[in-house]
């Protein structure tokens, strides 16, 4: 009996443990992006990026603050702050969707695999359903996502005032990189 | 006819000088120096986390794009890259531990610093990602 109870034991730890190392997170996930304008060529960074995967369920989310992305020039710094995104308001960027092809995916074998990412962005205040596609690359036990793809600024209430409209780029390059590690608490 | 000359020559040296002065001192205007701002505020670690969990939308608007001085025990260092990050750990939730990071900017002395004691810093807040609140720009004030 004693025996049966331990082994049941081990049985739900090591259930608990393979649960627990389903989701992947990261803080220092880093998002780019890059305006490519007639007149401009405008790019920031964003090093504190949240961002979760759950490699079972496929869920995957990230969390951005829009006051930590760096421009090289302060100016647009503060115009992207204060005129554009108006962080004041809206301090986060969120996306919140799924992994929808992961039977396609082996997060246990080491390769490049493409995902396909549905889900909701929320950027300004307003949401929108995007459709991306992206790759992980499982190496060393660790499981590296990468996606670039398009967003246009009027899909999210972004105003840009005539007088540099040929300085910002109708569509915006956003170029997402995270490492997320397993969770194990 | 000289008199035009003159008028224009005048008019061409000034819209020269605004222009320079535009694109030195605005188009080109550096970012500010983070290490010498002065903070704005100063609170716990503890205080400052709780805040915004509490109510997120009046901590955004108290400390967003501010410099705030903040005091606390320090739980972990991080380095990630070029980057150094001091952690106070102040809860834990689904993703796993929270509270208040701070990223510093980059110090020779700060190898000298371990985690485990307190500590005074400052940071420039962008603000609460759900998890943690973020400071950026950060350096040791004791």
């Amino acid at each position: 009996m004693k025996k049966l109870i331990v082994m049941l034991m081990i049985t739900f730890l090591a259930l608990g443990t393979q649960m627990q190392a389903q989701k992947y997170i990261t803080k220092n996930g880093q998002i780019h992006f890059y305006s490519d304008a007639p007149t401009e060529k405008i790019e920031a960074f964003n090093n504190h990026v949240n961002s979760a995967l759950d490699i079972s369920s496929g869920d995957f989310i990230f969390r951005v603050l829009m006051k930590s992305f760096q421009f090289e020039k302060a100016l647009m710094q503060e115009h992207f702050n204060e005129n554009y995104i108006e962080s004041h308001k809206f301090p986060n960027a969120t996306f919140m969707g799924k992994v929808t092809n992961l039977n396609e995916i082996d997060f246990s074998t080491p390769g490049s695999y493409q995902a396909q990412i549905e889900g909701e962005l929320s950027i300004h205040g307003v949401t929108q359903k995007i459709s991306e596609q992206g790759t992980f690359e499982v190496k060393d036990g660790k499981i590296q996502g990468k996606s670039t793809f398009y967003v246009a600024v009027a899909d999210y209430d972004i105003k840009i005032p005539q007088a540099v409209i040929t300085n910002i780029s109708e569509k915006i390059e956003v170029n997402v990189d995270i490492l997320p590690e397993a969770l194990n608490k | 006819m000289k008199k035009w000359i003159k008028i224009l020559a005048v008019l061409t040296v000034i819209g020269i000088a605004a222009a320079t002065y535009v694109y030195v001192f605005v188009y080109n205007k550096a970012h500010p120096d983070y290490a010498q701002l002065e903070p704005k505020i100063s609170l716990t670690a503890e205080n400052c986390f709780t805040t915004f969990r509490v109510n997120e939308a009046e901590a955004n608007e108290r400390f967003i794009g501010k410099m705030i001085q903040l005091s606390g025990h320090l739980t972990q260092i991080e380095h990630s890259g070029d980057q150094t990050i001091f952690y106070f750990i102040l809860s834990e939730g689904m993703f796993g531990n929270e509270g208040v990071r701070v990223s510093m900017i980059p110090d020779e002395k700060l190898s000298n610093i371990t985690a485990g004691h307190s500590i005074t810093l400052k940071g420039f807040c962008t603000g609460y990602n759900q998890t943690d609140v973020i400071l950026e720009h950060g350096s040791v004030i004791y």
